[in-house]
């Protein structure tokens, strides 16, 4: 590193106002909007995860309903299809949201050992190839 | 590569934030949310659109951090959202500018002075206010974030022998600038 890399290094650290007292209020506000908009934005997804699968529920619900009171060979089969995939829907959601959270759990385990592992050898600095 | 105990601790909770943990959110945001600023404030130079252009970065993170696969590369892909945030508010200032020529270059001259106003202003520091946002934006990224060249490259979008000789040419002009003040 030459001297004026050093010196920009230096001068970098030293400059910005994020800790100054006028800047507070501005960041706690910021900070607070950032959090309501991922809870906001978690909740949508419940929301959306929700709807598709009452919708799929409502679907298996409807196609069985409708083929115990059909009459003839070709409605019953539509409705069997409707019904078919209504609980196909829904297995495949729950998988889905299984093999989410399985793989997300994994690898939060794979990064707790990590972390203990690193702990044990006290790194603190980033390291280089 | 071996991984510093921060950098394992930010993936752990940035997989955290993807089950929707907003514990962990949060202190990701306490962790990020600073250097995040200081990128923003000196690619800007100007303190209220830093915080504007954070806010918006952080709106970009919260869309598409269920999306990302690889949680390493969460630190290249926050300051590439802030890069691109960036070029989009100078994209709005230049084209503000141009309606209104006179007034945004009397905005401009004054904001940067103000940040200014108080500091030490050493050559260094002034020498840096009057290079090109791109360029403050290379700086900060491997002086102050320290990010390998490769990783520039990823957050600028652009190949890594560009980053290596835009550096290149930006000490140059550092130095120049410096060299120049000096003799005045």
């Amino acid at each position: 590193m030459s001297d004026i890399e050093k010196e920009l290094t230096k001068v970098l650290k030293e400059n910005g106002r994020f800790d100054a007292d006028e800047n507070a209020a501005r960041r706690k506000e910021i900070e607070q909007m950032i959090f309501q908009k991922y809870e906001t934005d978690m909740f949508k997804v419940k929301v959306v995860f929700w709807i598709f699968f009452v919708l799929s529920l409502g679907m298996m619900a409807g196609g069985y309903i409708c083929l115990r009171f059909a009459n003839d060979t070709k409605a019953m089969l539509c409705w069997v299809l409707l019904f078919m995939i209504g609980f196909n829907s829904t297995i495949l959601m729950k998988l889905w949201y299984w093999v989410c959270d399985t793989k997300l759990n994994v690898l939060k385990e794979i990064k707790q050992l990590e972390l203990q592992i690193a702990e044990c050898i006290g790194k603190e600095s980033p390291s280089k190839d | 590569m071996l991984k510093s105990r921060n950098q394992i601790y930010d993936e752990l909770l940035v997989i955290k934030c993807r089950q929707g943990d907003s514990t962990a959110f949060n202190e990701l945001v306490g962790r990020w949310q600073k250097r995040l600023w200081h990128f923003v404030y000196r690619v800007t130079g100007s303190e209220s659109a830093a915080w504007d252009i954070v806010q918006e970065t952080w709106y970009g993170i919260i869309k598409g951090i269920r999306k990302l696969e690889d949680v390493s590369v969460f630190p290249q892909w926050a300051f590439r959202i802030a890069s691109n945030k960036c070029a989009d508010w100078g994209r709005k200032q230049k084209r503000q500018e141009r309606q209104n020529k006179e007034l945004i270059k009397q905005g401009q001259s004054e904001s940067w002075e103000m940040q200014n106003d108080g500091e030490k202003t050493e050559s260094l520091q002034a020498a840096i206010g009057k290079l090109s946002p791109e360029r403050r934006a290379l700086l900060e990224l491997r002086y102050h974030e320290s990010f390998d060249i490769n990783q520039i490259a990823e957050i600028l979008n652009v190949p890594e022998g560009t980053v290596k000789s835009r550096l290149h040419r930006t000490l140059e002009k550092l130095k120049q600038i410096v060299e120049r003040n000096k003799n005045e």
